[in-house]
């Protein structure tokens, strides 16, 4: 059964706090499907179980970050067109320039607000044809 | 044989010593003309700079002297520096104090002193330029002048040394002060994060319905995490000005618009307090150079500080005009005004005019000096007026930009996007 409306939302964070609020937020807020990652190596692993439709990557991550992942998702055939956004506190649009040239959709500021964040991600995904 | 006495303030002294970082350096030409003039100058054998140390004095510059240091106990440069002036033997065999000296007795037959004391830059008395003959001579005043003379041209480029590495040290603490601040508000960041996003669900209802006793507990709790992620925002932002790190995206743009969105934005914060905003004059095609963001951050914290100080159902009116070159944008409210005595240092960090208000007000004290620093970024200027009977005005004044010859419709900029959201 296929839903065309984007549900299923990938959230790499390696903080276990932030990964329960964000859940939280998509999940009881903006009714998405959510599976957290704490690491760029778990969501190399996780992604073509779960088959996401965006994927959400925290930038600063001890291991693989943000981008290092990214470019490695992309390697994934089930991810190669996935939209992904940016979490990252660093908003300038000079910074937000740069990780959209990285292929990010967009980027969302951290901190986010949880009553706002899944329809910041709607709002975001309706951007991309 | 005297043996010089240890001074009061030896163990300053010998700290200043080891901070000059002199002591077992190699010869320098700029020492070494210093030596070269006097011995000239007087046409004596050995002329020396000694900096006198714990147990020895050791020679930066020696002319006539093969050795590099000598004891402290039988050195004449000990005596020299306990006293401000030049300190002269004119025959030592003569001196009880020397004529069983071993220099004096044995090489290199030391027979007449002169030495001046160099001091540091802290006035402490560090070692001394000297003169020194196998025969005795006689030492007169105008001597004495002469060496003095030479002994501040030695003390300077003693110092040279010492200012360099202060001031390379100054560098270097304001860089790590940097790096902490940046370091612990990171820190502090995330687990605020965490506790802000926690109570932003809860308050939200996110986690079911609040018991009425409590709602207004987490509503405090949130407010205050809001507070303290603020204040956190604030000291990031002021230290990124000051490091030089913070970007500005400055893009000549009409200002209209920018304040017309800073009093939108901050309206509902002003509707707590009873007050109003209004924009009671405004100038269509007004341009200045500006980073949108931060003007908005700006103006934020003027309208938010007049609404603040404001009595309950008043209006803070603000206007927008022109001043000879510059853009004026001006918030007036009708509060109690400032107080004289916080006048002066009202751009300051941390400055809050009534510490008993601090909590009450809940600002973060660093508002103001931020917007001035904004300001100041976009070359413009900040200032008021006050006073208790009218209130209080803030003003931005900011240089005007030209429209360019494009842009002839009403002053209206077209063919220019604005880059802000």
């Amino acid at each position: 059964m296929t839903d065309s409306t984007p549900n299923r939302v990938l959230y790499v964070e390696d903080e276990p706090d932030i990964q329960t609020i964000a859940q939280i937020a998509l999940e009881t807020i903006g009714g998405f499907t959510v599976r957290t990652c704490s690491s760029g190596h778990e969501a190399l692993s996780a992604a073509p179980g779960f088959a996401p439709d965006c994927i959400l990557l925290d930038v600063m991550m001890p291991g693989m970050d943000g981008p290092s992942t990214l470019a490695a998702l992309r390697m994934l055939p089930v991810c190669a067109d996935v939209p992904v956004i940016f979490i990252t506190a660093k908003v300038q649009p000079a910074e937000v320039a740069h990780y959209k040239a990285l292929g990010a959709l967009d980027v969302i500021a951290k901190p986010f607000d949880p009553m706002t964040l899944a329809a910041t991600v709607r709002k975001i995904l309706g951007t991309c044809s | 044989m005297q043996s010089p006495l240890i001074p009061e303030d030896e163990s300053l002294r010998l700290a200043a010593l080891r901070e000059l970082g002199i002591l077992d350096t190699p010869s320098e030409e700029r020492f070494d003309q210093i030596t070269a003039t006097v011995k000239l100058l007087f046409d004596a054998p050995i002329v020396l700079v000694s900096l006198v140390d714990e147990k020895r004095q050791w020679f930066k510059s020696r002319q006539g002297l093969d050795a590099f240091e000598i004891a402290r106990d039988i050195s004449f440069c000990g005596h020299t520096i306990l006293g401000d002036d030049v300190f002269v033997v004119e025959d030592a065999l003569q001196d009880p104090r020397f004529q069983d000296n071993p220099l004096v007795t044995g090489e290199p037959c030391i027979r007449f002193y002169a030495g001046a004391p160099l001091s540091g830059l802290n006035g402490l008395k560090l070692g001394t330029l000297c003169v020194i003959d196998r025969k005795p001579r006689e030492f007169d005043q105008r001597m004495r002048a002469q060496l003095r003379g030479l002994a501040q041209w030695a003390e300077r480029e003693l110092n040279l040394a010492g200012e360099i590495s202060l001031v390379a040290a100054r560098i270097q603490l304001e860089k790590m002060k940097h790096e902490f601040i940046s370091t612990v508000s990171h820190e502090l960041r995330t687990p605020l994060t965490s506790i802000l996003g926690s109570l932003a669900l809860i308050a939200g209802g996110v986690a079911g319905t609040l018991p009425v006793q409590t709602r207004p507990l987490i509503e405090v709790a949130h407010r205050n995490a809001q507070r303290l992620t603020r204040l956190i925002n604030d000291i990031l932002d002021i230290d990124k000005i000051e490091s030089g790190q913070m970007q500005f995206n400055l893009c000549a743009q009409e200002l209209t618009p920018i304040v017309r969105q800073a009093i939108e934005a901050n309206r509902s914060y002003a509707e707590q307090y009873g007050v109003e905003f209004v924009l009671a004059h405004e100038l269509p095609g007004a341009r200045s150079e500006v980073d949108s963001d931060r003007l908005n951050q700006v103006l934020a914290n003027l309208l938010s500080n007049a609404a603040k100080f404001s009595p309950a159902k008043t209006e803070v009116t603000v206007v927008i005009e022109r001043r000879q070159g510059s853009i004026r944008i001006a918030v007036s409210d009708r509060g109690p005004g400032i107080p004289p005595e916080f006048r002066s240092r009202i751009f300051q960090k941390f400055s809050q005019s009534d510490a008993s208000d601090t909590r009450q007000k809940g600002g973060t004290g660093l508002g103001l000096s931020i917007a001035k620093a904004l300001v100041e970024q976009m070359k413009g200027s900040i200032g008021f007026d006050s006073s208790p009977q009218s209130g209080t005005t803030f003003f931005v004044d900011l240089p005007e930009a030209r429209a360019p010859e494009l842009a002839k419709n009403n002053g209206r900029g077209i063919g220019k996007i604005d880059d802000h959201p």
